[in-house]
């Protein structure tokens, strides 16, 4: 018997799909950093960047393999807020939250599944096969969510002209049905509208100041993927407090930005005592399409192997408005057998989608 | 150009002043001009409160609430007007939905409140 687990996620996954299929356009593709994903310990970073959730969000980590229908190293992220009207969500609210606020538009849900390996060690060689699935489950919530970023402020102003423009053009067509004119300019004004929304939606994910993310997840063993099998592995829960800010000023035309993030993180494998990662990360983004980072976490713990820590560098590159190619290099946390091994990965972040569509009433 | 999402209501006054409040939700940005019959009353952004006028001396015009709104929330594509009127005989408050279907697009949502 297939998992029902798997068979709703897969459900969700191509309703996910389904439910967004336009393009995404906006800038803030970033490798997946979702916490089931944290938690199955295939994310390029351990130490992730605050955030704002999709509605929708669906990333893929390497490459989508379909083992008995279903792909491996997949994550699904879900907003609940947004898949809802809000007619009392003003934009100044929406912009400025308090704390109940910034929960509930920034809380989010994530199922990812990769596959559950075991390794084979002879004299000669080890290799790891594939003997079923590992799924995670998390949550994660910004607690306090930063500030606008200034460069929002004179775009806005620039939307009150056109939007006045656009107002005029109308009042202009209804009192003048026959001036063929009118229309085109209307176009034309809502055109100039689009485009300096765009530029207000890429700026609303470049928030900046004191952000503070809480994350939890647990992850569960399928071996054989057979439901019957099912056994709970590791779990954890996590603070993320990060500061971010402009590195030049008041110069609004910069696009250059440092991060700097930490993390306190409580890990718990079955049959062990508590684990704890203390760590940080420093960001550099010096224009839109180039990140830079490096990051180091220090285990402790009884379960821990002893001197155990990780630390890596990664660099992330958006090719394009919906692809961004992420790479990580680094020593991982010791194993238990002794050896720290090597984090070495690649891969690509596609969008496929990152708004609820739903229907005009 | 009609607007691209439109409101036919009828609102009884009373002998009190009439007041509007019109508020853009989904956490996006919009620009509302609300006109009497032929006299503009006010155009801002934001939420607005605005005098419509005294009952007896408004009865029979047409109040025309037109809303341009933008997408500029990165979360959704979803765009709503709520309109509410006080001081008639009740009060009242409805809403006027619709979505973009591209990224940024803009929609222009217009109430045609009759005055009886």
């Amino acid at each position: 018997m297939r998992q029902p687990a798997l068979l709703l996620a897969a459900a969700l996954a191509s309703q996910a799909v389904a439910a967004t299929a336009q393009t995404i356009t906006i800038d803030d593709l970033r490798a997946p950093t979702s916490p089931a994903f944290v938690l199955l310990d295939v994310t390029p970073s351990s130490v992730e960047r605050p955030e704002n959730p999709k509605s929708f969000a669906v990333n893929v980590i390497n490459k989508l393999t379909s083992r008995s229908g279903f792909p491996q190293n997949y994550a699904l992220e879900v907003a609940p807020y947004w898949l809802m009207s809000h007619p009392d969500l003003t934009f100044e609210r929406y912009q400025n939250p308090g704390i109940g606020q910034s929960i509930a538009q920034t809380l989010s849900f994530s199922i990812a599944t990769t596959p559950l390996q075991v390794a084979t060690t002879t004299a000669a060689s080890s290799t790891s096969t594939s003997v079923g699935t590992r799924l995670g489950a998390g949550v994660s919530v910004n607690v306090w969510n930063g500030q606008p970023n200034p460069k929002i402020e004179p775009l806005i102003n620039d939307l009150v002209k056109i939007d006045s423009d656009i107002a005029d053009d109308v009042i202009s067509e209804q009192e003048r049905p026959d001036d063929r004119t009118a229309p085109i300019k209307t176009a034309a004004d809502k055109a100039r509208a689009t485009d300096t929304a765009l530029q207000i939606q890429q700026i609303d994910a470049q928030r900046l100041g004191f952000l503070l993310t809480i994350a939890a997840g647990q992850v569960w063993n399928y071996p054989g993927d057979v439901v019957e099998t099912a056994q709970t592995d590791r779990r954890g829960i996590w603070v993320t407090p990060a500061y971010r800010f402009r590195v030049c000023g008041d110069d609004l035309s910069c696009d250059a930005f440092v991060d700097a993030i930490g993390v306190v993180r409580a890990l718990h494998d079955p049959g062990k005592t508590m684990m704890w990662d203390v760590g940080g990360r420093f960001l550099w983004q010096p224009n839109k399409e180039l990140s830079v980072s490096v990051e180091t976490l220090r285990r402790h713990g009884a379960a821990s192997t002893p001197d155990s820590s990780r630390t890596v560098g990664m660099l992330e590159y958006r090719m394009t408005a919906d692809t961004s190619l992420y790479a990580t290099f680094g020593q991982d946390f010791a194993k238990a057998v002794g050896n720290q091994p090597l984090v070495s990965l690649m891969g690509v972040n596609v969008g496929f989608g990152n708004k609820a569509t739903v229907r005009a009433q | 150009m009609a607007a691209d999402v439109s409101v036919d209501r009828t609102y009884t006054v009373d002998t009190e002043d009439v007041f509007l409040s019109v508020t853009v939700g989904e956490g996006q940005f919009g620009l509302s001009d609300v006109r009497l019959g032929t006299q503009k009353l006010v155009r801002a952004t934001g939420p607005i409160t605005v005098r419509i006028g005294h009952g007896p001396d408004i009865a029979g015009q047409k109040l025309v609430v037109m809303s341009v709104v933008n997408d500029v929330n990165t979360h959704t594509n979803r765009m709503s007007v709520s309109y509410r009127l006080t001081g008639g005989k009740t009060s009242d408050a409805f809403v006027a939905n619709g979505t973009v279907a591209n990224e940024g697009g803009v929609l222009v949502f217009q109430a045609n409140i009759t005055l009886q």
